[in-house]
């Protein structure tokens, strides 16, 4: 499965990958860093605005995609900018779905030795998660699929259920003023929403797959809407327990929403270790999508197979998670990637577009 | 052919079967439950062995009193109490005590005197002594627990009038003080000096954000513990303030609407009979007005409830003439708590836990911004006006009249 994409996947399974590509380790950090940018309790109308970029984004990558049915992102760059111009995006492409990979890995890591493993080495940690990724990833992407939607139900119902129950430590006060101090804030908290909002470049590779590429608008509809609910509640939810100041002093603030309230009569009292650990299958389908993305580009750039450039690859994500000496440095890599990703996937599929639409009318 | 892979599979089960990588077995733990925090300077004679020449003496040092349960069926209930030997009811908890300026040091101290591990995932409370809460910015005191990672958020808080520690050594035969302190907030809907719960995750937020609040105070009687009004914490220090007690938290709890039910007694002036009324409901809205730059709030608190004991020469039919004479009283009662409770905050305290600012805040964010950095002072300043409306909709099983 080289050159030629095989595999195919319906619209459905398409938004279920984006949702679940989306929604990462980002939202246990996204309450701390928008309040950071914003500083006001508005931030939950931010994250509707990025949403909409992010959409907006989206749908450019998407069209892009669209006017090369049945290829990916590594097959077509080169016939819009010339084959030399776009092996180094390509390379820039994989690098970032690299770094992504390497910065959901070690996010769990450092969350589970810290909440729920202390005392497990992070090798340990890292290396089951490693492995299980790479069995799953020989499967291609059909396999990658099938372990979203198998998740789905799980991760949904506990996240929808503790952002329920959480309501014990709710106080609508600390939400309010709505826009006391103007719209300001609020465009000020956008910035770190659509850092968390890496949603359109999954597309890049995932309309390939698609057996009708013509609903992949739908798809990227569907999968910001699924991710802007998931934003607005853990967000709305967090700052609602500990109000706009308290949310800056927690480092994991979604965490510690969970363990800030104990439920009496229900099966579980805590739901921290159980939100953890579907988190981190929640994780592991983005890592999986994106060391997918980075090794499927690999081997269609260098027109090797595609399980020997994922064996290739894990080495190189594990030295990437390894590469922050600390929790803050983690955080900075996380922001950087964002960075990298409004560059990559926010100002340049426009243009390629473009190029593309004045090529097309021209020939 | 397939032989091999078999081989690998049994290994790796051996290997994952075995156990869990760091696992701890139950029996070795040491399961805090509460904690208890006292200024060193105030206690006479420490029973703790102090280090001598201990090298570090700048800070306050503080004495750490942790409570830890003695596991059922594993012996433990012939274990007595380290404390108080002299009592002759087996306990199923005990306390050590550890001085030092840090309580994570304080902590890790134990370990040079029991070989279980203490573990914090189980803590329920933690109770901070007024001297402590008086010279010490709450964000200190907590910080450990606050970032720790065994440690929950929703710890809950209790300042106490006195010594902390003794707070922990006090509970009936069979239960464990720091078990009673924290399900004591189950009868909310029965008292209102019972204040709402506030734990770890609830104080990060005020003390970052320069915020007043309360806690519940907690004192030591006899066998066992009561609770008894609260401590005010004021916001710009993160220090306590001074106490409301018992009826000034009630005046809170009908200030704010905070209240899930309780007790509310009056006497009729004529007669000098005794009227108690039991809320089953109370809401408060409080209304802030600003007009030419000047503050007003209006506070309206209305409540549902029924008649609990009426006392009268003889049975006396309640008809609505009466019951609107009683309503009346009821309010005034009301009233009365409430403007104690604001006057105690304006005038003494000068620290405003209620919520006004909250509610200016609100409705006027302009005005609230221009304010809030000396709102401690401007709140004593500013006129507040009161509506109470009492509802006695329903009269119990006596004296009901269809007149």
């Amino acid at each position: 499965m080289s050159a030629e994409v095989k595999d195919r996947i319906t619209a459905v399974q398409a938004t279920i990958i984006l949702a679940n590509y989306t929604i990462a380790a980002g939202v246990l950090t996204l309450p701390r860093t928008i309040v950071e940018a914003s500083g006001s309790p508005d931030v939950w109308i931010s994250i509707f605005l990025g949403g909409l970029i992010s959409f907006l984004l989206g749908l450019v990558i998407v069209k892009l995609s669209q006017r090369f049915p049945g290829q990916t992102f590594f097959q077509y760059i080169g016939k819009i900018i010339g084959k030399p111009l776009g092996v180094v995006l390509s390379i820039g492409v994989i690098g970032y779905f690299l770094s992504i990979a390497g910065f959901e890995i070690r996010s769990v890591q450092e969350v589970t030795s810290f909440f729920l493993l202390e005392g497990t080495p992070p090798w340990a940690i890292v290396a089951a998660f490693i492995w299980i990724a790479f069995y799953l990833c020989r499967g291609g992407i059909n396999a990658i699929t099938s372990m979203c939607r198998l998740i789905v139900p799980i991760t949904w119902t506990v996240f929808l259920g503790v952002c329920l129950l959480s309501f014990e430590v709710f106080d609508l006060n600390n939400l309010l003023p709505v826009l006391g101090e103007g719209m300001e804030p609020v465009w000020k908290g956008i910035r770190p929403t659509i850092l968390t909002f890496t949603a359109g470049e999954a597309m890049l590779f995932v309309v390939a797959f698609m057996d009708k590429p013509q609903k992949a608008v739908k798809v990227i509809i569907a999968g910001t809407c699924i991710s802007t609910i998931f934003y607005v509640l853990a967000v709305v939810a967090t700052i609602g327990a500990f109000s706009i100041d308290g949310v800056l002093t927690r480092t994991w603030p979604f965490l510690d929403l969970v363990r800030s309230f104990e439920v009496n009569y229900l099966i579980f009292e805590r739901f921290e270790s159980l939100l953890l650990v579907i988190w981190i299958m929640q994780i592991f389908c983005t890592f999986c999508v994106a060391i997918y993305a980075a090794a499927l580009g690999l081997s269609q750039i260098i027109h090797r197979s595609f399980k020997s450039c994922l064996l290739a690859l894990l080495p190189v994500v594990y030295i990437v998670s390894r590469i922050p000496p600390n929790v803050n440095a983690l955080f900075a890599l996380g922001s950087g990637i964002g960075d990298c990703m409004l560059i990559l996937f926010g100002v340049l599929p426009l243009p390629l577009l473009i190029i593309t639409y004045f090529r097309r009318a021209a020939s | 052919m397939k032989k091999w892979r078999l081989w690998i599979v049994l290994t790796v089960l051996c290997s994952l079967l075995s156990g869990c990588w760091s696992s701890v077995p139950i029996e070795e733990l040491n399961m805090q439950i509460g904690v208890a925090l006292d200024s060193a300077e105030e206690s006479g004679g420490e029973e703790v062995a102090n280090p001598e020449g201990g090298s570090h003496k700048k800070p306050e040092k503080i004495i750490s009193t942790y409570q830890f349960t003695i596991p059922q069926g594993s012996g433990g209930a012939v274990m007595k109490s380290s404390a108080s030997s002299s009592s002759s009811s087996f306990k199923n908890y005990y306390n050590m005590s550890e001085t030092s300026d840090s309580i994570f040091e304080a902590m890790r101290q134990l370990s040079l005197r029991t070989r279980r591990t203490p573990i914090g995932h189980h803590l329920k409370v933690i109770v901070i002594s007024e001297k402590l809460a008086r010279s010490n910015n709450l964000t200190k005191i907590i910080d450990f627990f606050t970032r720790d990672n065994d440690i929950r958020p929703s710890v809950m808080l209790f300042v106490s009038k006195g010594m902390a520690k003794d707070v922990l050594e006090n509970a009936l035969p069979g239960q464990t003080p720091a078990f009673v302190l924290e399900g004591i907030f189950n009868n909310r809907d029965r008292n209102m000096g019972i204040w709402e719960p506030v734990s770890l995750a609830k104080v990060v937020g005020p003390l970052q954000g320069k915020k007043s609040f309360l806690l519940q105070n907690v004192i030591p009687i006899d066998q066992e513990t009561k609770l008894s009004g609260a401590g005010v914490i004021n916001g710009e220090t993160g220090k306590l303030v001074g106490f409301l007690d018992e009826s000034e938290l009630e005046g809170m709890a009908w200030l704010t609407g905070k209240g899930l039910g309780g007790v509310l007694k009056t006497y009729n002036p004529d007669t000098n009979d005794l009227l108690t009324y039991e809320v089953k409901t109370m809401h408060s809205k409080i209304k802030a007005n600003v007009n030419n730059g000047q503050i007003s709030f209006n506070v309206k608190i209305t409540s549902t409830g029924r008649y609990a004991e009426v006392f009268a020469e003889k049975s006396k039919k309640l008809h609505d003439g009466i019951v609107k004479k009683d309503k009346a009283l009821l309010q005034k009662r009301v009233l009365e708590m409430v403007q104690t409770t604001v006057t105690k905050m304006q005038k003494e305290l000068h620290t405003e836990a209620a919520g006004f600012g909250t509610s200016l805040h609100n409705q006027h964010p302009a005005v609230w911004r221009s304010v809030k950095d000396n709102w401690d002072e401007t709140f004593s300043q500013i006129p507040i006006t009161y509506e109470v409306n009492v509802n006695i909709e329903e009269y119990g099983a006596s004296d009901t009249t269809a007149e």
